[in-house]
């Protein structure tokens, strides 16, 4: 008896006979499982390939990988970093002495160990030829170092004849003009600061000249990616103990950053994570959900042969499982070869393009940020194993828990409400004269898919919420990437901003007169000492023709007394810091006001002599020290070295609060210098215009748009006038490379930032295409497997006289009223998700620009009539041709053997 | 064999209940053939269901096969049913996704019964379906269904047999085939069969004949018997007294 199931289990048998009966719609549910697995694995995935490459991006921006470091570290302080639980690396940096070229400094030399530059140094570097340096003599340079060299072809073992001497003047071995060996060189970011690029040293030369590595720079990266420069801080601080002299300097991770110019924060991104899962989840619990009434009146009549509830929980576990395990397979394999095998070539094309050269360097990267080279192409992985895991649990989940329920049903019902099991409650309900009443008005097949789509309450609320879902999920997909754009924070920026860089205006005002490179102001009035003056203003301005406003930011480079000065104290680092003042207008100082929650203070800020001090990340476990000092007064005056400052030059401020930059909330107002070192006094304009009767106004940037036809040409003029200032500032004495002006064009940086711009935008968009895919997915496997699944009803219909052109009438109608629904559902709390969502990013993201996503709403609405409409068509045509094909076969062979 | 004391069932009907089975108490013996006759409504299907266990009733005794059922919780009935008891349904209820051999040793399988081909092949030669045996049900005519149907009720060797008007979608001729064939093969075979009906000629070839009214039982004690006018009572010709529904005939 061969092809029979003699020697099958009673379970095998009725499996066999489930999965036969359930032929089509275990096709649609296999079919599905396997595109909800390819369609989260690859959202997740390419969003995380986006992620890994923007904090590629930051990370090249940083130099390292580090996020916070202690300065001056000792043994010590190293030890107990080392020790805590969520330092993830530590690392050292020795900032061991400086390069010269014709007396003045072009490099800065650093040493580090093995380990801290292969981790933290090396994936920060844009290209790298050789090794890094083993011997005493041996070094590692810049391409841009090189290039200040004459050296244009340089090879690794090269000799080099260079001058260097060390940070600490009390070290006299290894110094001045010696023979090095290039080792090898790098190409490093240009993050715009314009500061001494670096070159690398050997830990033995530390050795040979008789110094430790100690003190030195403490390095460390922190497990708590999603913890701010700020938090992180504040955790550092309370865990090790600084002396006198150290410092700690926390900023937001590369991973924080990337996080959060795409998402705005991890708790948004982990929103959306579970709005997507939500999502997904029930596009598999849904069509699970619309053939329960089948399964359970099938599970009934098993019931009644003397199959257990345990028997059964076992067979629809086994085809829940042989459907999820055949579905995520070929979701998975299909995934890996897109996620492996196409994403990183696009992402690294098109995402990363403008930042490296495809040269087929050496790999650079590890394996959290997943970046490797491949036969001279640059990629970004997107693969990452936790995430494969998450699809393929996801749909295991939903399978689980929707077949749970459907077992819960069973369980609870008797084999009489079993074969009887209808989910038509509401239908009971319906008052039958008014529904005769309203047939005689109503369209009568319009009035049964009401009573269909309605037969199940919660049935109907789950597959209306999980439509609308995947549809406001691509909304805000839609919003989120037209938001974070990154044209929208460059359009943001004025045209031209022409300013004076920190280096130089610091440079000459600490320098004693008399010294070579002071000869910029011979006049030793401090008056006079003014870098960039109204009329060196007006004169450039003249030469383009500037729309709009002129926007100056303006201020004083200030000394303060020694009573301001332990206003600084509590703010680490602050010896190393630049202290400025600058005038900020009624509006930004509103909004710093309300940032610090000061209300109290708006009088003394606005109109007295008040002032906030405006900080970056140094204000580390110091906050009940630095709240004793508000309200202390602050003496200012003219920063001259060597110059007795009249008494009757200084001014007043007071301390209304410290402010920290970096803090996520703070208010997006333009700094004059934005570094690390820079401790900024904000003053109102009124407190500006008290203070200029005893100091000297300083422009330190102007910003201004042009016309837009006029943009190249005001760029060329404008480019030639600061490069002459510079030139003449060079002639005043001032060594190779300190420029006094700098000009950063808007159309440069988008020119830049074009590959990004781009690149981002397809991503965002293939995002955003997996998503309604998706949604596409869930409507069309709800529709066929709603078909599909009431086959007997459809049949019995046929027996009263509905005809089949009827029932696809029908089912459009059931299939609008869902579409309706879900429409209604976006138009109302849709709408107030996506304006939600405006608000969060916009106080995120300063540049977040919302647009309300009109074009995603008309393609979402079409496309979902469309479906609602030509799913039901198609498939009974297809239906149809099966049908007949069967009964012809049945008619030619009436002895058909099955089995 | 089977023993009932007491039966009560009720059901919700709106703000309403109806007893499905009211005081229902008969004993049968081993190997009879006993006919269920009552209207739509009367309550014989439920007892056909609490008597394989697929209900449980809200009150009363019964026993089935030595099996106290009403003491057993639901997977313990569901284990007693497919042991002790062969269902034939009025829709036969086949599996239309499996040929008839495997519908006919699915019961078997459940209880992990080896298969053995010449039991199989004598019930089928017995019901005539012997050549349709590897066919799917859905292309066999209803008296052929049904005969597939006793087929798997009987290939168990259940000590009871139950059967839902099973010849209530068949014709005259297929349905007098498949009670001739049922009661042949139960009297080979020492089962007892208790069949619901409406075909009063089906009754006449009963051991005895239950009537179901409301939910109350009267009980022929003999075989012969004839319903009065309205198929309200039975008249037992042996004793020629009417015995009564509901004790309103005298």
């Amino acid at each position: 008896m061969k092809g029979t199931g003699k020697h099958l289990s009673a379970t095998r048998l009725l499996v066999r006979a489930y999965w036969r009966k359930n032929k089509a719609f275990n096709l649609i549910l296999l079919c599905t499982v396997a595109m909800v697995t390819l369609s989260s694995f690859c959202v997740f995935s390419l969003v995380q390939g986006k992620l890994n490459a923007d904090v590629k991006s930051y990370i090249y921006d940083a130099g390292m990988t580090a996020d916070a470091y202690v300065e001056n570290g000792t043994e010590d302080i190293s030890d107990e970093i080392e020790n805590l639980s969520f330092a993830s690396r530590v690392g050292y940096e020795k900032r061991a002495g400086k390069l010269f070229q014709e007396g003045n400094p072009f490099c800065e030399c650093v040493i580090y160990e093995e380990e801290t530059f292969q981790t933290m140094v090396l994936p920060a570097l844009l290209h790298m030829e050789g090794a890094y340096p083993q011997k005493c003599d041996e070094i590692m340079l810049s391409t841009k170092a090189l290039e200040q060299l004459d050296i244009n072809e340089p090879k690794v073992g090269m000799t080099i004849w260079l001058e260097f001497y060390w940070n600490d003047f009390t070290i006299g071995k290894l110094e001045g003009k010696q023979e090095f060996v290039l080792s090898g060189y790098f190409k490093e970011s240009d993050n715009g600061v314009g500061g001494l690029s670096k070159a690398f040293l050997a830990k033995e030369r530390l050795s040979r000249a008789g110094m430790t590595l100690y003190p030195c720079r403490i390095l460390l990266e922190t497990d708590q990616v999603y913890l701010n420069g700020l938090q992180v801080g504040k955790q550092l601080t309370s865990k090790i103990r600084l002396n006198d002299g150290q410092y700690l300097i926390a900023n937001d991770s590369a991973a924080y950053r990337a996080m959060r110019s795409s998402l705005g924060s991890y708790g948004m991104a982990v929103v959306f994570c579970v709005f997507l899962f939500l999502f997904l989840f029930f596009i598999l619990y849904n069509l699970k959900l619309v053939s329960l009434e089948s399964d359970v009146r099938e599970f009934g009549l098993w019931k009644a042969l003397g199959v257990t509830d345990e028997e059964v929980g076992q067979i629809y576990k086994r085809l829940a499982w042989d459907i999820w395990l055949v579905g995520t397979g070929f979701g998975t394999a299909v995934g890996s070869i897109v996620v492996c095998g196409v994403f990183p070539r696009i992402l690294g094309k098109l995402y990363l393009g403008g930042l490296m050269e495809s040269d087929g360097t050496v790999q650079v990267g590890d394996g959290l940020f997943g970046w490797a080279h491949v036969s001279g192409q640059q990629m970004v992985s997107a693969f990452d194993f936790r995430w494969l895991l998450v699809s393929v649990a996801l749909t295991g989940l939903a399978m689980a828990v929707a077949s749970g329920a459907a077992m819960q049903k069973m369980r609870k019902l008797s084999f009489r409400e079993a074969v009887d099991f209808t989910e038509s409650k509401a239908a009971k309900k319906i008052n039958l004269h008014r529904l005769i009443e309203k047939k005689r008005k109503r369209n009568v097949l319009s009035e049964l898919a009401w009573m269909n789509a309605l037969r199940s309450k919660k049935k109907f609320i789950s597959i209306v919420c999980s439509l609308a879902l995947g549809w406001e999920i691509v909304l805000c997909a839609s919003v989120i990437s037209d938001g974070i754009d990154k044209m929208n924070e460059l359009e943001a920026n004025p045209d031209f901003t022409i300013g004076i860089t920190q280096s130089a205006a610091v440079r000459v005002l600490t320098m004693p007169w008399g010294m070579e490179g002071s000869g910029l102001f011979p006049d030793e009035d401090a008056k006079g000492r003014v870098f960039f003056s109204d009329r060196d203003v007006e004169e450039l301005l003249a030469r383009v023709k500037v729309t709009g406003e002129v926007e100056k930011i303006k201020g004083y480079i200030p000394v303060l007394n020694e009573e301001g000065l332990t206003n600084m104290e509590v703010l680490n680092g602050y010896k190393d810091a630049w202290i400025i003042i600058q005038v900020f207008d009624e509006e930004n100082m509103g909004q710093l006001l309300e940032y610090a929650e000061k209300g109290d203070l708006k009088e003394v800020i606005q109109t007295g002599n008040g002032t906030f001090i405006l900080h970056k990340n140094l204000l580390n476990g110091m906050e009940a020290e630095a709240e004793k000092k508000i309200g202390t007064e602050i003496d200012v005056s003219d920063l001259i070295v060597g110059v007795q400052v009249d008494p009757a030059e200084k001014a007043t401020l007071v301390n209304c609060g410290y402010l920290n930059v970096e803090d996520e909330a703070f208010p997006h107002v333009g700094l004059a210098w934005p570094d690390d070192a820079t401790i900024c006094l904000a003053v109102s304009e009124d407190t500006f215009d008290v203070l200029a009767e005893h100091m000297t106004i300083q422009n330190f940037a102007v910003r201004f748009d042009v016309e837009k036809e006029q943009e190249p040409t005001a760029k060329e003029t404008l480019k030639n006038w600061v490069n002459q200032a510079n030139v003449a500032f060079l002639e005043t004495g001032q060594p190779y490379g300190v420029e006094l002006f700098f000009i950063t064009c808007n159309s440069d940086a988008i020119a830049e930032n074009e590959g990004y711009i781009i690149g981002s935008r397809i991503l965002m968009f293939v995002v955003s295409l997996f998503l309604v895919f998706a949604a596409i997915v869930n409507y069309t496997s709800m529709s066929m497997g709603n078909a599909t699944s009431r086959r007997r009803e459809f049949e019995l219909l046929g027996n009263i006289g509905v005809t089949k052109k009827q029932i696809r009438r029908m089912l459009v109608w059931e299939s609008l009223i869902y579409f309706g629904a879900s429409t209604i559902l976006i138009l109302t709390v849709g709408n107030r998700m996506l304006f939600l969502l405006k608000d969060y990013m916009e106080s995120k993201l300063y540049y977040f620009m919302f647009c309300y996503p009109i074009g995603a709403w008309i393609g979402m609405f079409l496309l979902f009539g469309a479906i609602s409409i030509l799913v039901p068509q198609m498939f009974w045509r297809s239906r149809n041709h099966q049908l007949s094909h069967n009964y012809r076969e049945l008619v030619d062979n009436p002895s058909r053997k099955y089995g | 064999m089977i023993k009932a004391h007491g039966l009560r069932k009720l059901y919700a009907n709106g703000d309403n209940t109806l007893a499905a089975l009211d005081e229902v108490s008969f004993e049968v013996e081993r190997g009879e053939f006993i006919v269920i006759l009552g209207a739509s409504g009367s309550g014989k299907t439920t007892l056909l269901n609490v008597i394989s266990g697929l209900e449980k009733a809200d009150r009363g005794y019964i026993n089935v096969d030595g099996v106290e059922l009403q003491i057993l919780l639901e997977e313990e009935r569901t284990r007693f049913r497919r042991e002790h008891v062969g269902i034939v349904f009025q829709k036969f209820n086949l599996i239309p996704e499996l040929s008839v051999f495997d519908n006919i040793i699915l019961p078997s399988r459940l209880v992990n019964r080896d298969i053995k081909e010449e039991e199989v092949l004598e019930i089928v030669d017995e019901l005539g379906i012997r050549e349709k045996l590897f066919l799917m049900p859905g292309i066999l005519s209803g008296g052929e269904q049904q005969r597939v149907a006793i087929a798997r009720a009987l290939y168990t060797r259940p000590s009871v047999i139950l059967a839902d008007e099973p010849t209530g979608n068949l014709d005259s001729k297929n349905g007098e085939d498949v009670i001739r064939l049922m009661k042949t093969l139960g009297e080979r075979y020492g089962q007892t069969i208790l069949l619901v009906t409406h075909d009063e000629r089906i009754a006449q070839v009963a051991d005895r004949v239950f009537l179901m009214k409301d939910g109350k039982m009267s009980v022929s004690d003999g075989k012969e018997f004839s319903l009065n006018d309205n198929g309200e009572s039975i008249v037992m010709k042996e004793s020629g007294k009417l015995s009564a529904i509901g004790g309103t005939l005298s």
